[in-house]
């Protein structure tokens, strides 16, 4: 065979396995809707069993100390501060992370909360890198403790911090730009009550809030956001939490429980050495050391994500931002796969190591390496007369149109079980949102995962950046 | 390549098409839905608007001459109206309380509605018989308790959960042995959360104490934990010699520590000299700290002496900041007994620094929590 059959038979190869690995991937997104499309009116029927306002009465509901890093938050933080210190829950604490921020975070914090100094013993329990340099509470009594620290560009040193300051049984942690519903952490919490012998940790849905109005700390009126870049990402939290992390976590696989909003037991963390220092993606760290201990252990373990909306962010509406951000996110996906690749395959980790690990690492950390080689296979292969525009048109479907079909069977889910959003025209938007998402964005994405991929194998150091913010708009 | 494919263009102008069909779709099922929802809304509100009146009425005539009538009127409205009907009547049930109470659950039973409603307790189906325990439950219908009782094993986690809830919102004392005795069960696939068996335990009210006693001294260990948190809940005072003997005598730490917690929450000051003794390393932290918690609560100035010694010698940091928590909270001697130490000990300098700046301490109800 010569060099030209060779090449042509590689390329034409390549095209059948860019086909099989869109539909392998689809497939799979495929039974995560299925199954969560089944357990979401499941999940809130056992709701309704149990009330919420049970859990909010009982005095015996375990205290909840919040966790809020923020480093540069001007823009947003006394809005998400309001809104957490509204929250429904019988017995809280906010602990309040100033991570040697440079504009006016601390600032704006002591002259809206009257806060004053307190010499508060904190005990070491994980290790952190930032000193802190002191500690504030509210002279009115309330439960905002603000920590100043000094900077470590990591996040996760700023959690840590808050975690030795912390003194209830349960850490919430979530970021600074986030606002919450009122209910969010009686939701949250409910799971490790009803299940307390099995439950380990519980993360919420994330929703994109830009654009939204803001009324006492509190999402009130919804509306898509103005910005394309924003709506896409709109739709993208549903696929991936709605679908994604509901259907894993019936699956038993959740790994990755948002640093946004995710409940832990204090203890727990702690056991675990706190939130790891090196890794950028922390969270998912969190979760993959929790399911690598816990399996050694053969223990019974669950870890869950409720599907009520319960946290509300502000996500980047430049391209730019989004693209630093999901780079990095890349790459502390790598860096947890990595660190965990002990388990990866072994059967001694069930599920965690045979079906989990393997499929982040094959359909989530590899996939922009398939999909940006795809881009370039199959058009050259068409170019060339390699392959037949049908065989090419049917690897377009299988990726995009398949792709489409998931995201819009994620908006009406949403509207099915929760209709957040008041207005049709709104709906509209976000399904025209998914269509656009495939054009130019989805290959943008691919090659911001694909620079983080290659950070994480080069080993280069990413700090912990900001997003730049705009803030809620408040609503009087 | 072969020349029998179809026109590439065509093809292109199909698999818009097609997606230009999904799109249409998704947004089509979501008007649908939204036109549906506020159909159903509209209707049941126009319903409801006809019914309300209904229902006064035959309030008003319960025991009246008219009340056959009623009867005759009551079954003969149509299925959606009587759905509405009862619909209205469970979502006042709870808001009121005596004959009016008495009177409503009476309107469902004579539109054969709780009967009917029962026989859903044995379904096939998970969800009816779901919604049948949280109608019985709503309405405070103590009749179907037994079949209740029967659901604390459904198959079910919901109906479990809906059946916990029930017997508590029916608050019947008889079926708080049942409630607390499931929490023995060595199942973990089919555990009742000891949260929710005691708040149905608590809504059973002090005339359950007898029944939770019984648990606190025979019980398993799950159940004697969860009846000494109940008995401090309820604020049962005569529990208190059963949890003094539990405090001292229970196998299990995580009893003792109820056990101290209901002790601080009973307040008897004849107790502190049992929690006292607890305060002493031998006794695991979470005995410890709950024993510090209930003599801060009880404030009994006797005790200055013991939190004092804990403060300073005690190992754990959880402790000597309990024990600093109820120092402040026995005021004078306490509060000058940390002012002494304050010098020394960084947690008496923290909560005199709170308590003098008139700041409540958020970490103690923590403190005073036992981990569920």
């Amino acid at each position: 065979m010569d060099w030209t059959a060779t090449a042509t038979a590689a390329v034409v190869g390549f095209n059948y396995f860019v086909l099989g690995y869109a539909l392998a991937l689809n497939g799979i997104q495929l039974v995560l809707l299925s199954v969560a499309t089944v357990a979401v009116p499941r999940i809130l029927g056992r709701e309704r069993a149990t009330s919420l306002d049970d859990v909010y009465a009982h005095p015996g509901t375990p205290g909840v100390s919040i966790l809020v890093p923020a480093y540069n938050e001007a823009a947003g933080i006394i809005e998400a501060v309001q809104s957490l210190l509204r929250l429904r829950y019988p017995s809280f604490e906010l602990v309040v992370v100033d991570d040697g921020s440079t504009d006016d975070t601390f600032g704006l914090l002591q002259r809206e909360f009257g806060l004053v100094p307190v010499d508060r013993v904190v005990e070491a329990s994980v290790p952190t890198q930032g000193a802190v340099t002191s500690v504030y509470i509210q002279a009115s009594g309330g439960p905002l403790v603000v920590v100043r620290k000094v900077n470590a560009q990591r996040r996760s040193d700023a959690l840590n911090a808050a975690i030795n300051v912390a003194r209830h049984d349960y850490i919430c942690m979530i970021d600074g730009d986030c606002v919450l519903e009122p209910d969010a952490l009686l939701h949250t919490v409910k799971p490790f009550l009803d299940n307390p012998s099995t439950v380990v940790g519980v993360g919420g849905v994330i929703r994109p809030a830009n654009g939204a109005g803001v009324r006492r700390g509190q999402v009130t009126a919804l509306a898509c956001p103005r910005s394309l870049v924003a709506r896409i990402q709109v739709v993208e939290y549903l696929r991936a939490f709605l679908v994604g992390r509901v259907g894993w976590t019936q699956l038993q696989g959740v790994l990755i429980i948002s640093g946004a909003f995710g409940v832990f037991r204090r203890a727990t963390v702690v056991e675990l050495g706190g939130l790891s220092w090196v890794s950028l993606g922390e969270d998912a760290e969190l979760v993959a050391t929790l399911h690598h201990r816990l399996r050694r252990l053969g223990a019974d373990y669950r870890l869950v994500v409720v599907p009520q909306p319960v946290c509300w962010t502000e996500v980047p509406e430049t391209l730019l931002a989004l693209g630093r951000q999901r780079r990095r996110w890349s790459t502390g996906l790598a860096q947890v796969l990595m660190s965990h690749r002990g388990a990866l395959f072994n059967p001694r980790y069930g599920r965690f190591g045979l079906v989990v690990l393997p499929y982040y690492l094959c359909f989530e950390l590899l996939s922009p390496v398939v999909e940006i080689a795809g881009l370039i296979a199959v058009p050259l292969a068409l170019a060339l007369g390699l392959i037949d525009p049908v065989f090419a048109m049917v690897i377009l479907l299988a990726s995009v149109g398949f792709g489409l079909l998931l995201s819009l069977a994620a908006i009406v889910v949403e509207e099915v079980a929760f209709h957040r959003h008041d207005r049709l025209r709104d709906l509209g938007r976000l399904v025209l949102a998914a269509a656009l998402e495939n054009i130019g964005f989805r290959q943008l994405h691919a090659w911001w995962r694909l620079r983080g991929l290659l950070d994480a194998m080069s080993g280069r150091e990413i700090a912990w950046g900001t997003l730049p913010r705009t803030g809620f708009t408040t609503t009087p | 390549m072969s020349n029998a494919w179809p026109d590439p263009l065509l093809l292109m102008a199909a698999v818009t098409a097609a997606v230009v069909l999904m799109m249409l779709v998704a947004v089509s099922v979501g008007a649908v839905l939204r036109a549906r929802r506020h159909r159903a809304a509209a209707r049941r509100e126009r319903l409801a608007t006809t019914i309300r009146p209904l229902i006064s009425d035959a309030m008003d005539i319960a025991d009246g001459a008219g009340s056959v009538a009623m009867d005759h009127a009551l079954r003969a409205l149509s299925r959606s109206a009587g759905e509405t009907l009862d619909d209205l009547v469970v979502a006042l049930v709870p808001k009121l309380r005596g004959t009016e109470r008495k009177l409503l659950v009476e309107l469902l039973r004579r539109r054969g509605t709780i009967e009917r409603v029962a026989r859903d307790l044995t379904s096939r189906s998970p969800r009816r018989r779901l919604s049948a325990v949280e109608f019985l439950g709503a309405v405070d219908d103590g009749s179907h308790a037994a079949a209740l009782v029967r659901l604390l094993d459904d198959r079910d986690e919901a109906v479990r959960l809906a059946a916990i809830r029930a017997l508590g919102r029916i608050g019947l004392p008889e079926a708080v042995p049942a409630l607390l005795g499931r929490l023995d069960r060595p199942e973990p696939r089919r555990e009742l959360p000891r949260h929710a068996v005691t708040m149905a335990v608590l809504r059973c009210g002090s005339g359950s104490a007898d029944h939770v006693l019984q648990s606190l001294r025979h019980g398993g260990a799950a159940s004697r934990l969860a009846a000494a948190q109940v008995l401090g809940w309820l604020g049962e005072l005569g529990a208190a010699p059963e949890l003094r003997d539990a405090l001292a005598h229970d196998t299990s730490p995580d009893v003792r520590a109820a056990a101290a917690e209901a002790l601080g929450r009973l307040g008897v000051p004849e107790t502190a000299a049992d929690l006292v003794v607890c305060l002493d390393e031998p006794h695991p932290a979470l005995v410890r700290v709950a024993a510090a918690t209930a003599l801060g609560l009880i404030g009994d100035t006797a005790s200055a002496t013991g939190l004092a010694m804990t403060l300073c010698t005690d190992a754990d940091l959880r402790v000597r900041l309990a024990a600093a928590q109820a120092m402040a909270r026995l005021g004078g001697p306490g509060l000058s007994a940390l002012r002494v130490l304050s010098p020394v000990s960084p947690h008496a300098r923290e909560v005199l620094r709170v308590t003098l700046a008139g700041t409540p301490e958020p970490p103690f109800g923590a403190l005073l929590r036992t981990p569920l």
